[in-house]
Parts: structure tokens; sequence; C-alpha cells
């Protein structure tokens, strides 16, 4: 099973699917999902505490997003300052990929959007790793509406959209100074 | 007029003369067609036209949106799931080497309700601009976007249910 799921992973996805329905009863599904929820929202209660940096960590990932004027989520001060602003709507940001914010502002800037802007700041990695652990996919959002969610992966691995639960974490995780725009 | 009101406009009469897109700028997807990307294009329209008519202030029911949508699209969608189906799966998919996992991405069905959390208002990543045939196997959409990265597989996922057969991110 494991040589067929790495081989055939459509097949192995649909054989998943086919064998999760058929093993769990809908009486048994049914009685399942607001205990399931609970204890989900329990794990989400302790994910976005666990998203604030660890004293110590030394290792950090520049982050990164091309945005405009008009719909700004961070702004950047002449000290390299980071704020948040609208921290109750998901905030999409690319962690460690310039080379995808690159290319994405000159595109942006080649179609005459002279007001787009990458603007970037650091974390810990730590906040990053905790991110991917509990990322759900593009799909299964609206059955996890407090987890971070994975987004665009074929342009660079760690994409993200954050939830307000993470903005907070992220605001306090953001190595203040070290924003910047270009 | 509302923003899904112009979108709307713009979806069934095309981008108006001197019309600027907002946000970031527009991102291009083409979609590769197994068959007619014109009757890709079309299906798209239809599908998009009935979620912009009803972005009011009453958001309809999952069984109201089943009777709503072309019975197209309601039917290639994935049966809905269990939230402990969905832990599960999420697991096994993360357990993928990243190249199997864009593969099943690119290929499994959303659940309608799934698809249906991108086109609320409050959550939408991406704005219909423009659509247009290349050629018989091609067709080109354009969207508008406020930021990179941005949530797109809800598009993606209208567009393969539509009939493409692989859709690209161009830029």
């Amino acid at each position: 099973m494991i040589q067929l799921r790495r081989q055939t992973p459509l097949l192995a996805a649909a054989i998943f699917w086919l064998l999760a329905v058929v093993a769990v009863p809908a009486s048994a599904s049914l009685g399942a999902g607001p205990g399931a929820q609970e204890v989900f929202e329990g794990e989400v209660g302790r994910l976005a505490p666990t998203l604030v940096p660890k004293s110590g960590a030394s290792e950090t990932v520049q982050v990164f997003r091309v945005e405009g004027a008009a719909n700004q989520r961070i702004v950047i001060g002449s000290g390299g300052e980071v704020t948040i602003v609208g921290g109750d709507k998901t905030l999409f940001l690319n962690f460690g990929s310039r080379a995808r914010a690159e290319e994405f502002l000159a595109r942006r800037l080649g179609q005459g959007m002279s007001d787009a802007t990458i603007k970037s700041f650091s974390v810990p990695k730590s906040f990053v790793e905790e991110l991917r652990a509990a990322a759900v996919e593009e799909p299964m959002v609206h059955a996890f509406p407090a987890r971070p969610i994975r987004v665009d992966i074929t342009k660079a691995a760690d994409q993200f959209g954050l939830r307000p639960e993470q903005i907070k974490a992220l605001e306090k995780a953001i190595l203040q100074g070290s924003g910047g725009s270009k | 007029m509302t923003g899904e009101k112009i979108e709307l406009k713009r979806l069934l009469e095309g981008v108006a003369p001197g019309e600027r897109p907002r946000g970031v700028g527009l991102v291009v997807f083409e979609a590769q067609c197994a068959s007619s990307a014109n009757e890709v294009h079309e299906k798209v329209r239809e599908v998009l036209q009935v979620v912009l008519s009803q972005s009011g202030d009453h958001w309809p029911t999952l069984s109201t949106w089943k009777e709503l949508l072309p019975s197209w699209f309601v039917v290639a969608c994935a049966p809905e799931k269990t939230l402990e189906d969905q832990e599960r799966w999420l697991q096994w998919f993360k357990n993928l080497p990243s190249d199997e996992q864009s593969l099943v991405q690119n290929q499994a069905p959303w659940t309608l309700a799934g698809w249906l959390y991108w086109l609320q208002p409050e959550n939408r990543s991406w704005f219909w601009w423009n659509g247009s045939v290349v050629s018989d196997d091609i067709l080109r959409v354009e969207v508008e976007v406020d930021s990179s990265p941005f949530a797109s597989g809800a598009l993606e996922w209208i567009l393969r249910a539509a009939g493409a057969t692989g859709v690209d991110m161009r830029g």
C-alpha cells in the first residue's frame, strides 16, 4: 500500500477516500462531527501561542509580500518597523522565496502597476515550521477556519494565508527593524 | 455599484474601455483543454455568473447552491467529507513528496462547500478580468489579485471541472 501510494498518488487518494467513507458508518460520522470539532478547536487554541518564537531562536526567514498602495496590509516605518493592518482578514505571505516575489513584481511593473511593492521582514525559522505543521490545503479551509492555509505551492514552497490567530502571533514574532520595501 | 456587480458586468460584457485593474494587477492563467477551449470558457462563465449574481447580503445554503449552479459543475465536485476524513487525508498528503503533492492538487476534485468558501465576498482572493480563447485547446484567463501570494485554487478547480486538463499560472 505504501509503495502504491508513492507510485500512484491519485489512485491512492481515491482508494484512501473510498476506505475512509466505507470504514466510517454514516451514523458514526454524524455523531463524530461535533466531537471532532471540539477537539480540533482545542488544538487550535494551543497552536496559536506556539507560533510565538522561542527565546534564543537565531535562524531567521525573510518574509515577502507584493502589494499595492490601495490594499496594503504591511506598513514599513523609516526604521524598519513593521505594522500589520487589517488583522481580521487572511494575510497571504511568502516565506523565504525572494525569487518568486521579484518575478511577480517585475510582471506587475511591466503591466504599469507602478505602486506595486515588495514588502519584507524577518521572523524566526521556528515560526515557519509551526505554520507548515498546522497548515491546511485550500480545498479544506471551510472546515478548518482557524488554521493557516498553504497556497500556490507550484511557485514557492512556503506560501501561507494567515488567519487572525496567526497574524497576532506573527506580530509578536516579527523581528522589528528588519522591515524593508522595494 | 458593488465589486461583485462590476465583476459580473465585466464577465458578461467584457472589460469596459479605459477600465484599469485594481489591486496589484492581473495574473494570467493558461488552461489546456482536451476538447474545446471555447466550451470550457463558456462553462466557467456560466458558473461564475451564477455565483456573482448571488453575492448580495444573503449567501445561499449549500443545498440551495446545488440547485442554482449548473448540474455538470455540482456533479463534478467531490462528495462532502467529515472533519476526520479531511484530517486523515491531510496527514497522508503532507507525507507525500512535493512533486506528488502538486500532482494530487492539480487533479483531485474539490467539494462544493470547499469551493464556495473561496467565492464568498469576504474570502475572495482573485476577481474575474477577462477570458480569451487562444486556440482550440488553450484558454487564457486573466484575474485581478490583491497581492502575491494569493489563493488561486478555486479558479483552477472551475477550469478543471469545466474540462481543462491542466492549468498553469503565468507569472
